[in-house]
């Protein structure tokens, strides 16, 4: 069973672009705000303003066009539906009718600015993890979150089990598949028959799955103390994070349009 | 709150183990051509850690699993900090519920937990950031979502439920 061969662990692509080499914590910072000023903006002019702002940040890190639309693709259906509904489902001053559905001039102005909308969220975000590693987004988040510990955001143990379960998929797939192979040697069956026979058919498989994980957990904890490893208290780092010129550039510049195009439009 | 090392890789693994889930096992029902009723047992491993390690692990198993899946994402979609607040209540509800009694749980208990976390989640919350996202619309898909419910309940309730036997076993099993 080759089926877990060809799933690519994360979407990054690596280079050494302006965008690639500025700090975690300013990329993750500017989504935020791309996010929020998406969900504020509302008039053609201001999806327009933020799309101008995506393809410049896409152009100045080089990735290549074909790897920022492919987020686009499973959306397609998603997106199609969306655009649709809202064509025939807003009240308003109708331009035809085909029988009962009826095009609105509102509706098809509120369905193409949820259509840009989505792209512009999925192109902007995706933008986020095709210039960070995730072991890089990892620290960013987990120094970002670090004056939440305050009010009780276990930031430090945030980022570990994050790091710890990056590390641990491919082992994870890997185990999957050896235990579905020796309940097939079984019997089992998990090809066929209907959803809910599917379903009830991963159970031998799940259960095996959490006991062995319970396991290696302990025998990880075990060999993480017997290194040393006393939680996030004082511990040192071997890539220590900074922001440089160019980031606190970056971040106000982000901030300031988007608050800019937030208000104006 | 601090974890012990312990509890910090066991939340670690449950959390690959969620997208392991989330990512190899999932049947998208279509309706209307439409893959937003996914069928997948990522939640699984988030209740467990809530119900397992208390409500608190159970938040940051949720937004670590959430935020792991966008980063490896390799096919698409945004990031909605709505999700994540799914993801985290998906952990929390359960530890509430559930985590002083875990010693010697019921069958029905399990399931109403099930229940009750995924009534809130998974069919109200979520069905609101689709909206929020999309735009009005999204809750005529309420009704399918609701009823890819009666596959996963009873999926649901008896992992969560052999799997928390067989947790507080292993337990005993070490000491």
């Amino acid at each position: 069973m080759a089926m877990f061969k060809n799933i690519t662990i994360g979407q990054y692509i690596p280079g050494s672009s302006i965008i690639h080499r500025l700090d975690p914590r300013t990329k993750i910072l500017s989504t935020m705000f791309l996010i929020i000023s998406l969900f504020l903006v509302d008039s053609f002019w201001g999806y327009g303003l933020i799309g101008l702002g995506i393809i410049l940040v896409i152009r100045a890190s080089e990735i290549p066009w074909k790897f920022v639309l492919r987020g686009l693709k499973p959306l397609f259906v998603i997106l199609l539906l969306t655009v649709s509904l809202h064509l025939f489902m807003t009240e308003g001053e109708p331009i035809f009718q085909i029988w009962f559905l009826k095009v609105t001039r509102e509706g098809v102005i509120r369905g193409l600015m949820m259509g840009f909308r989505l792209i512009l969220l999925v192109v902007g975000t995706s933008l986020l993890t095709l210039t960070t590693s995730p072991i890089n987004l990892t620290d960013g988040i987990e120094s970002l979150l670090k004056p939440g510990k305050k009010i009780g955001i276990p930031a430090h143990e945030l980022a570990m089990m994050m790091t710890i379960a990056l590390r641990f998929i491919p082992t994870l797939l890997e185990e999957t598949e050896k235990i579905m192979k020796a309940q097939m040697a079984r019997g089992a069956d998990f090809q066929s028959g209907g959803i809910i026979q599917r379903a009830k058919s991963l159970i031998p498989l799940l259960v095996p799955l959490f006991v062995n994980a319970f396991r290696r957990a302990d025998d990880l904890a075990v060999a993480m103390e017997a290194r040393g490893y006393r939680g996030g208290e004082g511990r040192t780092k071997f890539r220590e994070l900074h922001f440089s010129k160019i980031d606190v550039i970056a971040i106000a510049i982000v901030a300031v349009s988007s608050v800019v195009v937030s208000i104006l439009f | 709150m601090r974890f012990t090392t312990r509890t910090a890789t066991n939340l670690g693994l449950l959390t690959a183990i969620s997208i392991v889930l989330t990512r190899v096992f999932g049947f998208i029902i279509p309706i209307a051509g439409v893959g937003a009723l996914r069928i997948s047992f990522g939640e699984i491993p988030i209740m467990l850690s809530g119900i397992l390690f208390g409500p608190v692990a159970g938040a940051v198993t949720g937004v670590a699993a959430d935020l792991i899946g966008y980063a490896i994402n390799s096919h698409g979609g945004a990031f909605f900090p709505g999700f994540t607040l799914t993801a985290a209540l998906t952990g929390i509800i359960p530890g509430l519920l559930l985590f002083r009694r875990m010693k010697d749980p019921q069958w029905w208990q399990v399931g109403l937990t099930v229940l009750v976390t995924d009534l809130i989640t998974g069919v109200f919350l979520n069905t609101l950031w689709l909206t929020i996202m999309f735009g009005q619309g999204f809750f005529i898909l309420l009704p399918a979502r609701l009823l890819a419910r009666l596959v996963t309940l009873p999926i649901y309730t008896l992992v969560v439920f052999l799997v928390g036997r067989a947790y507080q076993s292993y337990i005993r099993g070490r000491e």
